[in-house]
């Protein structure tokens, strides 16, 4: 694990703002992830690939803080995630999107992304249902930036109607603009493209390509598709059988031997590029 | 030590009645996911049912018990078709709700239908009992038992080896898998639901039999008791029933024969079958012979 | 009456559009025509009690204002938060003996008494919150049902506190506000009854705390609910504390139901304890409630309340209709003499059309009253704008 590991930051001295170390996860005597480490850099985008079942998502988990591995450590700027509950995880700046759409179905856009804000905000119980200063104003304040993300991912025809009835492109940007409102330094985006057709799914690649250029975002990607990979990533990690097999450069990953072979022996089925 | 005997057989006896409504509960549960709070109406219903065909219209006690469990399938049918397939795919709660309101229903029917009050059930086992050794065993005891043991084994051989079992158990798991199969969800969630409603006159009998024949609407009610027992077993689980209405069962008569405290006032009991459910819920959410779920995102 | 309804049916629509691109749009603020219809509602309660001049009416009414106040209380829970509770009862109760024991027995004045009993069913509300956490869905259900069971044990037996089976007085209980004091109002030059005073003080608290709820489910608290409704992972990974939404929704509502338990009994000046099955249907009732008049929104729960609230005295008065000789049967349908051999008594028969009207609500029109509503005014607002298009 160490060589795949070693020499791929994109500056040597610069700590990590995530790093997973030996995470090995297991359901009754089925191992899902096995001694898995790598790192992600402060403003890189980093793509994590395999077939499915490789555990990509089972190590979003992981560090979400929906699973809890059996072992190894999940390093949030030095402080373990492992054991914090996913609304500590949340709050610390680890936004994520999901591979099924996790939207609140019968909440509007701007509802939506404004749950993406809890964490940012303060109103208790008390006083939202008093309802008068700090609450108003600070209501007010938030959902002045959940209008300029509105604008910004361009769901402005949406706002009003429950997130439920949009059409799943729809529902796929906000969630990502859900992820996005949270103001997350690591943002984890499951299969963002994930059932749409390849206009689509490249005006979401622009879409990612636009977030990093505004906002500067580190990011943790899980992506089928290669050709996205090799047009967004700075760095791939492939997984195969809930183990890391390579990491580098997107290139390089996606031509190296193991990889190939993980992909044809899982009869093609994710390797479509 | 005779007493604790004594108490424990008793407490086992009403623990089968329990594990009897549990399995009425479970099988609508392993079947489709919804929990019939109807059950206890089932049960009333059937319990008069019995006494209808048996005491009013004076047929054999075994014809009239058969013909009251012939009946009821044909009501859970009815009601499934009429108030719980219509909610295919609305949210479980949903469910849950319309099986309050049938529950209510049910309730006032079965007082519209029996007004007279004081009726009561006779039994042929009556009030009998019999020496063994140091402990009495009543009879009613004897036959709740047996029964419980005999529908349990029944029903577990049902779900194991039968081709609508298996069909049961597969629409349970998966809805639309089991469909893609040629399984047809409607079809199993019919049949839980009569074999539910027919088991409750049996445990209807049981209930109205250990109490002394007397015929009351509030025998629904008691049978509320065994949710703890389900619950506590684990909702899935036939065992789990039998085991969690033995516990309560057991620990519902020995606290009425032991806890003898004077502060925590007079039918304790009635508590304790939710006392001993929260504790063990606290400490095993999933009860004591559920499974575990793994969370998926 | 009219005045009531009319002062329910127009809040603005939750799922209302807002102008898209800017906090201006914030439809967290009234519209002109919602402040409109709020005044002329309060009016219509101010007016209705004067202009109705039946104790036995005005009585009615004030209890529906209660029940009014508890449906508001489920309905945060369940509309809201997604949490089935059968529990809802036991907080009434709860609150009641609270009343007499602190208001009646100690003396504590209105505002203290009140808030007493809030207190106290909010922490036995938050008791269940550990369990929210636990148990998912189903399992819920039969923890809320023990509640039943515990609250009607002690109520029976504790008899220091609760007067054991005989019951205990409320009606010593003080109603005063400062100077204004609900047992003996003017209005007009004209003493007002306790019954009238007692109507105002619980359309008050229906008036508060429809604005409590309607201020907390549109703000970061009751959004946080309403995702754990809707998805309570996905709540829990962005961020939302299941644990702490569930066990504050269960407090909030539970204080609203023991708030609304205190008044009732003090309206009752008496309260003894109930049966568990009694228990059973009145949180039932609840539920029937909260269905018919339409999950989700702050009014349908107040026009559920009114509506259902007032069933087993409806029914009571409006018997002679309902006493109608059965064909074949020799029976009448329903009837208060019991040696008629009625098939239903009027308790029976409001109890038989509480279940119906929930399962038919369920059936047919599972988003209640306020769905009606809403699909209405969408309807309506169509027509609206595509009739200049069309011409």
């Amino acid at each position: 694990m160490a060589e795949t590991d070693a020499g791929s930051a994109p500056a040597g001295i610069v700590t990590p703002l995530l790093r997973s170390e030996g995470v090995s996860l297991s359901f009754g005597g089925l191992r899902a992830l096995d001694d898995v480490s790598f790192s992600v850099y402060p403003g890189e985008l980093v793509a994590l690939i395999g077939p499915n079942g490789a555990g990509k998502t089972s190590m979003f988990n992981c560090i979400s803080g929906v699973y809890r591995p059996q072992q190894g450590a999940v390093l949030f700027e030095e402080t373990d995630l492992i054991g914090m509950r996913p609304s500590r995880i949340a709050a610390a700046g680890v936004a994520r999107t999901f591979q099924n759409l996790a939207l609140f179905e019968n909440l509007d856009v701007v509802d939506n992304l404004m749950l993406g804000r809890h964490t940012l905000m303060r109103t208790g119980l008390l006083a939202g249902a008093v309802w008068l200063g700090r609450a108003r104003r600070e209501e007010i304040l938030h959902r002045r930036r959940c209008a300029e993300l509105v604008d910004f991912l361009g769901l402005g025809g949406y706002v009003g109607r429950p997130v439920g009835l949009l059409p799943y492109g729809v529902q796929k940007r906000v969630e990502i603009g859900r992820a996005l409102a949270a103001e997350p330094r690591l943002l984890l985006l499951d299969e963002p493209v994930a059932g749409m057709s390849s206009a689509e799914a490249d005006e979401a690649g622009g879409l990612l390509s636009g977030i990093r250029a505004e906002m500067g975002l580190t990011m943790l990607l899980v992506e089928h598709r290669m050709h996205l990979v090799l047009e967004v990533a700075d760095r791939a990690v492939a997984m195969n059988f809930g183990a890391v097999i390579a990491s580098g450069g997107p290139e390089s990953v996606s031509n190296h031997p193991a990889v190939v072979e993980a992909y044809l022996g899982a009869a093609g089925s994710g390797a479509a590029s | 030590m005779d007493k604790f005997l004594q108490l424990l057989l008793s407490g086992v006896a009403l623990g089968g009645i329990y594990a009897l409504v549990a399995l009425g509960f479970v099988v609508v549960y392993k079947s489709s996911g919804a929990f019939n709070f109807a059950q206890g109406g089932f049960v009333t219903l059937g319990a008069y049912m019995v006494y209808q065909f048996g005491g009013d219209w004076g047929l054999p006690f075994w014809l009239g018990l058969v013909l009251a469990m012939l009946a009821m399938a044909a009501v859970g049918m009815f009601l499934e078709r009429l108030a719980i397939r219509p909610m295919v795919g609305r949210p479980a709660f949903a469910v849950v709700l319309i099986t309050l309101g049938l529950l209510l229903v049910i309730e006032q029917v079965v007082r519209a239908v029996w007004t007279m009050p004081g009726l009561v059930l006779s039994v042929p086992w009556g009030n009998g009992r019999s020496r063994l050794g140091e402990v009495t065993l009543r009879h009613a005891d004897l036959w709740s038992m047996v029964s419980a043991a005999v529908l349990l084994a029944a029903f577990f051989g049902f779900f194991r080896y039968s081709r609508t079992g298996l069909a049961m158990r597969a629409t349970a798991a998966d809805q639309e898998a089991a469909a893609a199969q040629g399984i047809s969800p409607g079809r199993s969630f019919a049949v839980s639901w009569a074999v539910a409603a027919a088991t409750a006159p049996v445990a209807g009998v049981m209930l109205v039999s250990r109490g002394g024949g007397a015929l009351s609407p509030a025998v629904g009610f008691t049978a509320l008791a065994a949710f703890p027992a389900m619950i506590l077993g684990g909702l899935d689980s036939i065992g789990g029933a039998v085991l969690g209405g033995a516990l309560i069962g057991v620990a519902e008569v020995m606290s009425q024969g032991y806890l003898d405290v004077s502060w925590l006032g007079s039918n304790a009991e009635t508590v304790v079958p939710y006392a001993v459910m929260v504790a063990v819920l606290l400490w095993r959410p999933e009860g004591l012979l559920g499974t575990r779920r793994v969370e998926r995102v | 009456m009219r005045g009531l309804l009319r002062r329910l049916l127009p809040s603005p629509d939750p799922t209302r559009p807002a102008r898209p691109g800017g906090a201006s749009a914030n439809p967290l603020l009234p519209s002109a025509g919602a402040k409109i219809m709020a005044a002329a509602g309060a009016a219509g309660v101010a007016v209705c009690p004067l202009v109705l001049d039946d104790p036995f009416w005005i009585t009615v009414l004030a209890n529906a204002g209660t029940f009014a106040v508890a449906a508001l209380g489920l309905s945060l829970l369940t509309g809201f938060c997604g949490q089935v509770s059968l529990g809802h009862a036991a907080f009434l109760t709860v609150g009641g003996y609270l009343a007499a024991f602190f208001g009646a027995g100690w003396g504590w004045p209105l505002p203290a008494w009140l808030a007493a009993a809030a207190a106290a069913g909010a922490v036995i509300g938050a008791l269940v919150g550990p369990f929210a956490l636990r148990l998912r869905g189903n399992y819920l259900v039969v923890v809320t049902l023990a509640l039943i069971f515990v609250v009607t044990h002690v109520a029976r037996n504790w008899e220091g506190f609760t007067g054991g089976f005989d019951g205990i007085s409320t009606n010593k209980a003080p109603l005063a506000l400062g100077g204004l004091d609900f047992a003996d109002m003017s209005a007009f030059g004209q003493r007002l009854s306790r019954e009238q005073g007692l109507f105002y003080l619980s359309w008050i608290l229906v008036g508060i705390s429809a604005l409590g709820v309607r201020n907390l489910v549109r703000t970061r608290p009751g959004r946080a609910m309403q995702a754990i409704r809707d998805r309570d992972s996905a709540a829990e990974v962005i961020g939302v504390s299941n644990a702490r939404y569930k066990i504050a929704a269960f407090a909030v509502s539970a204080a609203m139901a023991s708030a609304a338990g205190a008044v009732y009994a003090v309206g009752l000046r008496f309260i003894t304890p109930n049966e568990p099955l009694a228990e059973l249907f009145l949180s039932i009732r609840f539920v029937a409630i909260i269905i018919v008049g339409g999950m989700g929104t702050v009014y349908g729960a107040i026009l559920g309340a009114l509506l259902l609230g007032p069933l087993p005295e409806l029914v009571k008065e409006f018997v002679s209709y309902l006493d109608v000789t059965l064909p074949g049967l020799g029976r009448p349908l329903v009837s208060e003499v019991a040696a008629a051999e009625p098939l239903f008594s009027t308790a029976a028969f409001s109890e038989l059309l509480f279940g119906l009207l929930l399962v038919l609500a369920l059936l047919f029109q599972p988003q209640g009253i306020a769905g009606a509503v809403r699909s209405l005014r969408v309807r309506w607002a169509g027509r609206a704008s595509r009739r200049p298009g069309a011409g």
